[in-house]
């Protein structure tokens, strides 16, 4: 981008100029006070108004306009501004003549309204910057250097250098930190805020609601406990409807045997022979109970055949009347004895097929092998007839083949030696189930019930029908309560054989005549009886009591600690959220920050390279490395060695090092723009030697920009001929202004 | 998580020269060297950013 003209109407000494420039460098020639610095000031009056008006106002006019244009890659924008109204004109034209855009309104310098920020965008577009520090600090160049280390300067030319205007970064920073304080009071950047925010809030009160369940595990102890006690509540429940159920059964059979005592008390009354007479065969216990049943179960026709099936077998294997208590035990011995040496016998005849099929060793066959070998060596020899050799091949044969025999004899003798430790080991087991068998025959001969394994299998099987049997018995009893005392006798029978109870099945035993004789037997026994039911009550009662106790120990529901829960869970959730938004934003913070510190680095170093190198130029190497330091201040190295501030060298030195930090600057802040620089004789404090070397540094610096350079040496004049930079000779313009105007700029004398 | 770091979108907004850019490099970086939970709090970082820059467009425009 280059500027093409500045337009001046009634602006200083100008009533009405136009200064045209064009690429490369230009020379604004003129003696003091001939106006250039009039004209240079007229720049950044136009792009950003003037603080001074007085100074720029002529004398007695109340008009005071300057206008720019700007040429850029087929586009022309023109700006006019009134400078004492601050009225703007930006038209912005295609190589066509067509309008691009078009502002027109009133920016004063201060102002802050939406023209303002209009201009503000379209000055941005143009140069990428609105800032008129900024422009002063990079392309304008006057006689007395911007400050660079003033904070205001140094922190626009940070945001400048470190991320070019793109963004404000330091804002998001400053929005993320913000949020990340509302969210937590701890900052890993700075100082911690004093005041807990969500966060730490949260954190307390889920320490408190966990601090409250600290309790929780006494009432979780006392929820096992419960779950502990209620199983035995039920365990006790049931126990105690099976007592109760057996207590009424007890209470029934009490009640028959007490009406059975008194019907034989009274009996014992009654004369002798009817007291002799046959009685019916319930006094046999078994035998009376299946025989009488039917009497009670009239409805039954089928029972009573069966019954006395069951007798005639029970009979006629020879189980005594009154079974044996350890029936049920020998049965189940038996049977388990039975499968043991069912078990041992299918291995046993495994071992006897394995020894079977070992065949025996064919020593004959070896022999008649052997003979003709032996035969032949003995011929061979008799002839001498090839006897080595006969002899080698005939022993070679031999050794085969009683090698062989041997190898087959050994593998022989060692499966028979295992087939016979395993023959030892398994008939060592059915030895002792055999001798466990014999046991239980003498046990059955004790009982007297027949020992022969065929017995005991039938028997076991009767022992089933019988149960059965019983069973039926017992419902049909409990449907009749008018049932005959036998069934109470026969009810309890099962007992007997079922659960090897030899007490209970005691009363079923009638009493003999002898035993009728003497009644106090029968009462005594049912004094027992009932004794040992008040003891089972009192058992039952004591379990009633368990059972109450148990139930008030149960705690009552826990539903309170049920919203306790959700808080807790509610809370979790929400500090898992604040500790994952926590980190985001740390970690976007810690990645903008750096991000940001980046790019500054690299644009710093790659500045301060550019300023090195431009300074080494004008200082003929003597300075070779220029840096700015933290707060944008420059320095320069000395020697090699130590950093020296720039206010300790020379003016001239000081001079040249700003040439090159602005040119340098221009150069990297670019970001695409080629922005014109304006030099108003920054050269008045070098000397000749690094007046030269300046001026080729500009020279060489107008090959990227163009260079607008107002100067009163008329020695630039030649050389700007010889080196045919474009001549803008201001004195004799500034007197056709004079002569065209008429009027004499004696009160502009003050821009001197 | 990857294709985030990696898409084409992404890819041209690190070859960005400005502030945004060498965010985006930083994060491709870093999205190399972090395990899978540690990158999910990463993208959502990044992607926290990027709001943030074009809440700064709007505004400026």
């Amino acid at each position: 981008m280059i500027l093409r003209s500045v337009e001046l109407e009634n602006f200083g000494k100008f009533r009405d100029q136009n200064f045209e420039f064009r690429r490369g460098l230009n020379l604004v020639i003129g003696p003091n006070e001939a106006g250039k610095s009039t004209l240079a000031e007229a720049i950044p009056a136009v792009l950003f108004g003037a603080t001074n008006l007085e100074r720029l106002k002529p004398w007695g006019s109340s008009r005071c306009v300057a206008g720019l244009v700007f040429e850029e890659q087929g586009r022309t924008i023109h700006i006019k501004r009134d400078l004492v109204s601050d009225q703007i004109e930006w038209v912005e034209r295609d190589d066509l003549y067509h309008t691009l855009s078009q502002f027109s309104g009133k920016v004063s310098p201060r102002g802050n309204g939406a023209d303002h920020q209009k201009y503000c965008d379209l000055l941005s577009g143009l140069l990428g910057f609105d800032d008129e520090g900024l422009f002063r600090a990079t392309c304008f160049f006057g006689h007395t250097p911007q400050q660079w280390n003033d904070e205001s300067l140094s922190k626009k030319l940070r945001t400048l250098v470190g991320g070019t205007t793109e963004a404000d970064y330091a804002q998001i920073l400053e929005r993320l930190l913000d949020e990340h304080f509302t969210l937590t009071r701890h900052s890993p950047w700075g100082r911690d805020k004093k005041n807990d925010r969500e966060y730490e809030t949260v954190c307390l009160a889920l320490t408190e609601l966990q601090s409250q369940e600290a309790a929780t595990p006494i009432e979780a102890s006392a929820s096992a406990d419960d779950a502990e006690v209620q199983q035995q509540i039920d365990a006790l429940r049931a126990e105690l409807e099976e007592d109760r159920e057996e207590s009424r059964k007890g209470e029934r059979y009490i009640e028959r045997f007490r009406q059975q005592v008194k019907a034989e008390q009274a009996s014992q009354e009654q004369p002798a022979q009817e007291r002799q007479s046959p009685q019916e065969p319930s006094q046999d216990s078994v035998e009376t109970t299946l025989q009488r049943e039917p009497e009670s179960a009239e409805d039954n026709s089928s029972e009573p055949e069966a019954t006395d099936d069951l007798q005639t077998q029970f009979v006629a294997l020879g189980l005594p009347k009154n079974p044996p208590p350890q029936l049920p035990e020998l049965l189940a011995e038996a049977a388990e004895i039975r499968q043991e040496l069912a078990v041992l016998q299918q291995p046993l005849s495994i071992l006897s097929q394995r020894e079977n099929s070992v065949t025996a060793t064919p020593w004959g066959a070896a022999i008649g092998l052997t003979l003709p070998c032996v035969l032949a060596t003995a011929g061979a020899w008799w002839q001498a007839h090839q006897a080595f050799l006969v002899s080698i091949i005939a022993g070679v044969c031999c050794c085969g083949i009683w090698g062989w025999l041997t190898s087959k004899a050994m593998t022989r003798r060692k499966v028979l030696a295992q087939c016979e430790q395993e023959r030892t080991r398994l008939e060592k087991k059915k030895g002792a189930a055999l001798g466990r068998q014999a046991q239980l025959s003498e046990r059955c001969e004790q009982c007297g019930v027949a020992s022969s394994a065929i017995d005991l299998v039938r028997l076991q099987k009767l022992v089933k029908e019988h149960r059965v049997l019983l069973d039926r018995w017992w419902n049909k009893a409990d449907a009749t309560e008018t049932a005959a005392p036998v069934a109470a006798q026969e009810q309890e029978a099962p007992t007997t054989l079922d659960e090897t109870s030899s007490n209970e099945s005691a009363p079923v035993e009638t009493p003999s005549a002898e035993q009728v004789a003497e009644p106090s037997p029968a009462a005594l026994e049912l004094m027992q009886m009932e004794a040992r039911l008040a003891e089972f009550l009192h058992q039952l009662q004591t379990k009633e009591e368990r059972l109450v106790e148990l139930e008030s120990q149960q705690t009552p529901e826990q539903g309170a600690t049920a919203p306790v829960e959700t808080q807790t869970e509610e809370l979790q959730e929400r500090k898992i959220a604040l500790e994952r938004r926590i980190s985001v934003l740390r970690e976007a913070i810690n990645l903008l920050a750096k991000a940001v510190e980046n790019f500054g680095a690299m644009h710093l170093k790659r500045l301060n390279k550019e300023t090195s190198q431009l300074f080494a130029k004008m200082t003929g190497d003597r300075h070779c490395e220029v840096e700015l330091d933290d707060n944008m201040s420059p320095r320069v190295k000395v020697d090699g060695r130590s950093w020296r501030p720039i206010d300790r060298f020379s003016r001239g030195t000081v001079d040249a090092l700003y040439l090159s930090l602005r040119v340098a600057l221009a150069k990297v802040r670019g970001a695409g723009r080629i922005l014109p620089l304006i030099l108003d004789d920054p050269f008045v404090h070098l000397d000749q030697q690094r007046l030269s070397q300046a001026l080729n540094l500009i020279d060489l610096a107008a090959t990227d920009n163009q260079l607008i350079l107002l100067s009163h040496n008329q020695d630039l004049g030649k050389r700007a001929a010889r080196e045919r930079w474009h001549l803008v000779p201001i004195d004799s313009a500034a007197e056709s202004s004079q002569q065209e105007g008429g009027e004499d700029h004696v009160g502009q004398l003050h821009l001197l | 998580m990857s294709d985030f770091f990696n898409n084409p979108q992404f890819e041209s907004l690190a070859k960005e020269e400005s502030v945004r850019g060498v965010v985006a490099r930083l994060a491709q970086e870093r999205s190399a060297e972090v395990n899978a939970d540690e990158k999910a709090v990463l993208e959502e970082a990044v992607q926290l950013l990027l709001q943030q820059f074009q809440a700064m467009d709007g505004e400026s425009a």
